[in-house]
């Protein structure tokens, strides 16, 4: 027995509709939420929930969920969509406002109608309106609203006030409904609703009689099966160099800025473990992380400006056919694109493979993906390796990425023998289209802020804790060993030097590796404190990178720069991994053999490098 | 006071370490709010 569902006015709505059709855009627009959004599909994997205010000052609870071609759904993502919107999980929603791409209406519109069989109040949604006259297109709203028997509004989400028409349709009553019934589509059923959004789209829209993207002429350089490689190591390559060389520049200005701030506390601090702390834990620990955000900033730029272009999905479809030498699909590209920033969302993106062993292959070599993270380290250890060198710098930069993809398709590829992935890619390319400025001034404010973030907590305060093992004296001090080695973090590295000796690692690196699990950058900043108490009080703002040039053998920095690639990932990682793939055993499968891979690659870097410069 | 404001300080960061990086159910407690898997960089995750 159901029961009649008469809500007046909605309170709870859900943003429905095909990947990359701009629902994530009109939920930021509507809500004033910051959530991630990109020019390709797959970007929302979970449902996000946040809180609009209608023109009548009425609170409505958004839901924006995961884009999904069909209510059929194949992967775990899609089936979020419809769990939510059939009430299976959670609430369900009063209102489904059906987001549908104006300018790919063809494609879209068999999602508006299997979401209209369901039965609950609908609202159509032409996202991307201004595209749609600059394309040639014209769409018929009125003979659409006819066919679908729907309400049909316009909407751009990328502009301030793009919404205005949905909002004010929030206002309107909802005539009653009953829940919605939900089974799987047969063959039959998929056709006939096939059949019926083609009717639908050639009564309602008229193409121009020749296209207007030139999104096609443009592929046939980018997608070109030699150039297109050639132009993809390019495009990587100009990334890193301006990483160095703008990079650089900007980070000196942060190195002085600390040296002043040093100087400043110790002109006005009497001497004591307060002024100690500052100086060389906080200053000297915090300063040799923040240095980096402006390389950070400069690499998150190069690759919103590419996301939001279009070409990252064109690069993922270059990358196929390698991928699936190794044995995984396409599918995997876009979850180990977003490891590049961090493996934790990269593994929950991994929802989007519907085949369980590419699923689990590529949560496994996510994290051999390089994370934001290890920039701070990479850029010190490479600065100290070529001194003013950016060319050089930034070709080890390269290389280190991609020794990382390299070995991640080797590891998949031995994970996969004898199991090829069936699934095959198929992935829709979104047309061309230059940055939005004002996307990319509130993604690198966004990542700016997170990196900030991290450095004034867990960042901060792993380095106190540092500072302090490497302040309070060790009980089983020795005679004629320096303050440092009779401390607590000195007894604690000399420990470690049994396990990390062999590959290189003198006691400062050994002990920065243990919170460095925690948080990457903490290696950077645990090693700025240590070189900070050694040396000169003076110098705490730009000493770390000197010492670290000076005082390091060759073969010791590139044995640490392997070990960044391959070592076993942050904590959060690990945790996320045992959540994704519901199994201990998974997640120590993947500490244990990023730890053999990193130790032994290091082992034979660090005496292969001895070799050579001895 | 440079000391006891140092010692403070320590313990503090020893805290709020171990508040997000010590499982919950090591101190048998349930933890509200976000921070129990630690701190990644810009994950958006609806924590269970």
């Amino acid at each position: 027995m159901t029961e009649a569902i008469t809500a007046i006015l909605p309170e709870r709505i859900a943003l429905l509709g095909n990947p990359n059709c701009g629902k994530t855009a009109l939920f930021n627009l509507l809500t004033g939420s910051r959530q991630k959004v990109a020019n390709y599909a797959g970007v929302t994997v979970e449902r996000k929930e946040g809180t609009l205010h209608t023109a009548e000052g009425r609170h409505v609870t958004v839901l924006d969920l995961p884009g999904a071609y069909s209510l059929n759904a194949l992967s775990g993502d899609e089936a979020v969509t419809r769990e939510v919107i059939t009430g299976q999980r959670d609430t369900l929603p009063e209102l489904l406002v059906c987001v549908a791409d104006a300018t790919n209406l063809r494609l879209h519109l068999r999602l508006v109608l299997e979401a209209r069989a369901l039965g609950l109040p609908m609202v159509v949604v032409l996202n991307k309106m201004d595209r749609v006259k600059k394309l040639g297109l014209t769409i018929d709203r009125a003979a659409l609203e006819r066919e679908l028997g729907v309400p049909v509004v316009g909407a751009v989400s990328v502009q301030a006030h793009g919404a205005r028409e949905l909002q004010a349709f929030l206002d309107r009553p909802l005539a009653p409904h009953r829940p919605p019934t939900w089974k799987n589509a047969t063959a039959e059923t998929v056709r006939a609703t096939q059949y019926e959004a083609h009717r639908i789209f050639k009564l309602a829209v008229q193409e121009p009689a020749v296209d207007a993207d030139p999104s096609a002429k443009i592929d046939r350089a980018i997608m070109h099966p030699v150039w297109g490689f050639v132009i993809l190591a390019i495009v990587l390559f100009a990334t890193f160099m301006a990483v160095f060389s703008l990079g650089d520049v900007l980070n000196g200005y942060i190195e002085d800025a600390f040296g002043w701030l040093a100087g400043l506390v110790e002109t006005h601090m009497a001497d004591g473990l307060l002024r100690g702390l500052l100086v060389e834990g906080i200053i000297g620990g915090i300063g040799g992380v923040i240095v980096f955000l402006p390389q950070i900033l400069i690499l998150f730029l190069f690759i919103l400006a590419l996301e939001d272009s279009g070409y990252l999905p064109r690069a993922a479809f270059l990358l196929d056919q390698p991928m699936s030498k190794a044995g995984l699909s396409g599918r995997s590209f876009i979850p180990l694109l977003s490891s590049f920033a961090c493996a934790i969302p990269g593994i929950m993106a991994t929802r989007t493979i519907s085949d369980p062993r590419d699923r689990l292959a590529t949560i496994l070599i996510a994290p051999l993906m390089a994370c934001s993270a290890r920039i701070p380290v990479y850029t010190l250890i490479i600065a100290a390796l070529f001194p003013g060198e950016p060319l050089a710098a930034a070709l080890t930069m390269v290389g280190l990425y991609a020794l990382g993809v390299v070995c991640a398709m080797a590891v998949a590829w031995v994970m996969k023998r004898g199991h090829r992935s069936r699934s095959t890619l198929l992935m829709e390319l979104p047309s061309y289209q230059w940055p939005d400025l004002r996307s990319l001034a509130i993604g690198l404010w966004e990542r700016a802020m997170i990196f900030l973030r991290r450095v004034g907590t867990i960042i901060l305060a792993l380095t106190i804790v540092m500072w302090a093992l490497y302040t309070i004296p060790s009980p089983r001090a020795q005679t004629g060993a320096s303050e440092l080695e009779n401390s607590l973090a000195g007894e604690i590295g000399h420990a470690l030097q049994h396990v990390f000796a062999p590959i290189g690692f003198n006691a400062h690196i050994s002990i920065a590796l243990v919170p460095g699990m925690a948080a990457r950058e903490v290696v950077v900043s645990a090693l700025g404190t240590a070189y900070a108490m050694e040396g000169d009080e003076d110098q705490v703002g730009a000493q770390l990178e000197a010492r670290i040039a000076t005082g390091w053998s060759t073969a010791t920095k590139l044995s640490l720069l392997i070990w960044m690639v391959f070592a076993p990932q942050c904590l959060s990682t690990f945790i996320i991994v045992r959540r994704e793939t519901n199994s201990w055993k998974q997640m120590w499968l993947m500490g244990g053999y990023l730890f053999a891979l990193a130790y032994l690659a290091s082992l034979i870097t660090y005496h292969m490098a001895s070799w050579l410069t001895a | 006071m440079q000391t006891v404001l140092t010692i403070l300080i320590v313990l503090a960061a020893v805290a709020y370490v171990a508040w997000n990086y010590v499982p919950a159910s090591w101190y048998g407690a349930k933890k509200g709010g976000g921070g129990s898997c630690g701190d990644c960089h810009g994950c958006d995750t609806v924590k269970e």
